[in-house]
């Protein structure tokens, strides 16, 4: 299929689908045809693939579908972040605190087969990796779904980034009331969990996780390295939930992603906008 | 290994196969990908939903129809509209019935008539009284035939007027800025005019790239700017302008740069 492009294009062919994913939707469009056709004798296929691919131009197309296909893309990854805003933020409104459980029976409403996996890492951002068994907002919920789940390939990035840089800090100050001394050799416990507290050095946290960026492919979505800097800016020091939680929070990421409302206008609408919805 | 019975899932497969083949299918998505490729628009999926749209009422459609569909494709501005402007000439040029025995009915090349119904059929969106005079210009009568030369420069000169239209309609609900009513004042709107007429006057004919620049240079934001300052000043007689008149004013700039072939 990759021939030669027509002079003046910007991208080549090959390029060209990639980058939306063109391929695959084709793909599916073709299986769920052969499946519907089985169950239904009187099809249109012209109207059932114009169906299909307008569904996807307005972003329906993830509802109900199973995990793979809506982990697939980084547009079935916003639309169906959208649609959890719109099936359930009439929780937001009610104000109430759910568990990882209970948001998980929530997902697996819009998607039967999601994983309790990603939830309770999500949960681990708006915590901060701390008493996981609390119950959470649903706004924060979902703003730390949102990073979670669509730069998920960056959050592995940045975890590894993270890690390498708790190994490999030689020398760190334990500041506490026994004397404990530092050796190279030996780290214990104790101080593997204070350096965990306090995280790392913003800048060379910055360094690291651009490189381990750059090895992803240049079709994986991430945050514009100069969000994360204004954030890792902030502060000398940070963990990697900390900057896991203040991602979640800067506004001009959630723009960047497009699916939902600025924090702000989170809870504009009454109950009134959702039904006539 | 010698020949093997076909297990389950490769039945299938080739069952699935030969049912996509069956009903075209596959040849439909193949050209669909092929044009996808050819014109890379900005929004696949919306292409991808249009073109099979458009598949599944052609046989009901007509030559206009199909033609006017290749053209809808891609952009003006992009070079695959070039490409998309030889198939539609060549579809819009299929003599109307092959096997006819009558001369006239065999015999393949544009005619006039259909030519005048597919400018009808692209300037179709734009109001009458604003295309008129543009048909005027560029129309031609129902006996000619239309070399393709004419007919690239008429359908690039329409898909363009409809642009520019909408783009007149964009300025003026700018320049009526927070008003309530579609009227604006009538100096703002007569500077604009002749803004744009200057710009276009001072184009040389040779239609070179510098002259085209010099011509933007005319246009530019902040000498537009300048000068409808300098008008703020006057404040004497409010006239008004609406809506229609100034789109109309703005179209009879465009269209006098038109070559008449009538």
């Amino acid at each position: 299929m990759a021939g030669s492009s027509p002079s003046g294009d910007e991208m080549s062919s090959t390029d060209y689908l990639a980058r939306h994913n063109v391929l695959l939707y084709v793909e599916d469009a073709i299986s769920q045809l052969l499946e519907y056709k089985d169950e239904n004798a009187k099809i249109i296929h012209g109207k059932f693939l114009a169906d299909y691919f307008r569904s996807v131009h307005k972003g329906t197309h993830t509802m109900f579908r199973e995990f793979e296909y809506v982990r697939a893309t980084p547009h079935n990854r916003s639309c169906f972040i959208k649609s959890v805003w719109s099936c359930f933020r009439h929780i937001a409104s009610h104000g109430e605190l759910l568990s990882v459980k209970e948001y998980h029976s929530l997902l697996c409403l819009l998607c039967n087969d999601f994983p309790l996996d990603v939830v309770q890492r999500t949960a681990r951002i708006v915590l901060m990796d701390d008493a996981l068994d609390c119950l959470m907002s649903f706004v924060d919920f979902l703003y730390a779904f949102q990073i979670q789940f669509y730069y998920e390939e960056f959050v592995n990035a940045c975890k590894e980034a993270y890690d390498h840089l708790l190994m490999a800090s030689p020398t760190v100050v334990v500041p506490s009331t026994e004397s404990w001394t530092q050796t190279k050799a030996s780290t214990t416990e104790t101080e593997n969990v204070a350096r965990l507290n306090e995280g790392v050095n913003s800048q060379t946290f910055f360094d690291v996780m651009e490189k381990t960026c750059g090895k992803l492919s240049q079709f994986t979505k991430r945050p514009s390295l100069q969000h994360i800097h204004s954030e890792l800016s902030k502060l000398p020091k940070v963990t990697f939930y900390g900057l896991l939680t203040a991602l979640s929070k800067n506004d001009d990421i959630n723009a960047e992603i497009g699916s939902l409302p600025c924090h702000d206008c989170m809870l504009d609408g009454s109950d009134v906008d959702i039904i006539l919805k | 290994m010698g020949d093997r019975k076909k297990s389950p899932i490769e039945e299938r497969k080739q069952q699935y196969k030969d049912y996509l083949d069956k009903t075209d299918v596959t040849s439909q998505v193949r050209e669909a990908l092929l044009k996808l490729i050819e014109n890379q628009p900005k929004d696949p999926m919306l292409f991808l939903a249009n073109y099979f749209d458009n598949i599944s009422t052609s046989d009901k459609s007509d030559k206009i129809t199909t033609v006017h569909q290749i053209l809808q494709l891609t952009h003006h501005s992009q070079q695959s509209f070039q490409t998309n402007l030889i198939v539609a000439y060549d579809a819009a040029s299929l003599a109307k019935n092959p096997n006819s025995k009558k001369a006239s009915m065999n015999r393949p090349g544009l005619t006039g008539s259909v030519f005048e119904e597919l400018l009808a059929t692209i300037l179709s969106n734009v109001p009458k009284n604003l295309h008129a005079t543009l048909l005027e210009r560029i129309g031609c009568r129902a006996s000619e035939m239309v070399p393709f030369d004419v007919f690239r420069y008429c359908i690039t000169v329409c898909y363009v007027f409809v642009d520019f239209v909408k783009l007149c309609g964009s300025i003026f609900s700018v320049l009526c800025g927070k008003q309530s009513g579609k009227v604006t004042d009538k100096d703002i709107c007569e500077i604009v005019i002749s803004s744009l007429k200057d710009a276009l006057d001072s184009l040389q004919d040779d239609n070179s790239p510098c002259s085209i620049l010099e011509a933007a240079y005319v246009l530019r934001p902040d000498k537009l700017a300048s000068s409808l300052l300098s008008n703020k000043s006057s404040k004497t007689d409010k006239s008004t302008m609406n809506e229609d008149d100034f789109m109309k004013e703005m179209i009879d700039v465009f269209t006098s740069k038109i070559k008449v072939l009538k």
